[in-house]
């Protein structure tokens, strides 16, 4: 099992790229999966409930480990709607909405990603893709 | 059901999935032109894309209950084969749409016959993947921004509630 920083995952939302580091002790089932798949592509929707939260669906099942409170730059897997979550800011008043899988932090340009999901907010659907960095 | 009737739902469902992960079904296109109450396209779509979060509901809470032993298979089987069939057909006479409630009526058949747990497991792990996907296209149609501000602004505007 490699270091964090070892293996990191590029996300490429609209025109910005940015860096995840995935977390191999704490969620390594996870982390082993999505990065045995990369690259991966799908489409970007927002959260309606949870504020600043950008949700994509990965084409497989996964089961959950590491079920904490995500914080801001926060990575996250839900079983039930296969898909990842990831926090570009404060959750809002009413999240967030629970203990999520949390699997990666986003350790550089959490703001380029802000950008774009605040267009997604306007028009979802848009292209990500996930990535071997390292 | 054989066994090869489950290979080849599974299959299907594999390749539906496929194809739509990119490219939006069809039939979600015909969808936004549908008209409810007084030309209302957005309560017909919303509607639509709710009840197709229903359904992934029913089948994580069923799939779940018989993994960790709340339910026997025997029961799972049919009850979610019920549920799936009335969901199938209300999606149909609703929002006159035929790919999801067809395939959620051909999953319904075969859960109600379902053999083994690991056919139960495979059949709705594929199912919650391709209906997941379907929603989640319903989803991205919706300019959520827009109607959350226009929701705002008419709520100022008018100042009164149900009742007043």
């Amino acid at each position: 099992m490699g270091k964090s920083h070892d293996r990191l995952v590029g996300i490429q939302l609209g025109n910005e790229i940015a860096e995840c580091e995935l977390l191999w002790d704490q969620a390594p089932n996870i982390c082993n999966t999505i990065w045995s798949r990369l690259p991966l592509e799908s489409f970007v929707t927002h959260a309606k409930i949870c504020s600043h939260e950008i949700i994509f669906m990965l084409p497989f099942m996964m089961e959950g480990e590491n079920m904490k409170i995500p914080k801001i730059g926060d990575v996250g897997w839900w079983g039930k709607r296969s898909c990842v979550n990831l926090w570009y800011n404060d959750p809002g008043p009413l999240g967030p909405l629970g203990p999520t899988a949390l699997f990666g932090k986003v350790t550089n340009n959490l703001e380029g990603i802000e950008q774009e999901a605040k267009m997604v907010w306007a028009k979802a659907g848009k292209k990500i893709v996930l990535f071997r960095k390292t | 059901m054989s066994s090869f009737d489950i290979e080849k739902l599974c299959k299907d469902l594999e390749i539906l999935f496929k194809m739509e992960w990119m490219d939006r079904p069809e039939e979600i296109e015909q969808l936004e032109g549908r008209k409810g109450a007084w030309d209302c396209t957005f309560a017909v779509h919303i509607n639509c894309m709710r009840e197709s979060q229903e359904v992934l509901e029913w089948i994580w809470l069923v799939r779940n209950a018989l993994k960790n032993g709340h339910i026997p298979l025997d029961i799972a089987g049919p009850f979610l084969g019920k549920a799936l069939t009335e969901k199938s057909d209300k999606i149909r006479r609703y929002y006159k749409i035929k790919e999801l409630p067809d395939i959620l009526k051909q999953v319904s058949l075969t859960l109600s016959e379902i053999p083994s747990y690991g056919d139960f497991i495979k059949v709705t792990d594929r199912l919650l993947l391709y209906v997941g996907r379907y929603n989640y296209w319903l989803d991205a149609d919706l300019d959520w921004k827009t109607l959350s501000e226009t929701h705002e602004s008419l709520r100022e505007k008018q100042g009164e509630r149900v009742g007043d």
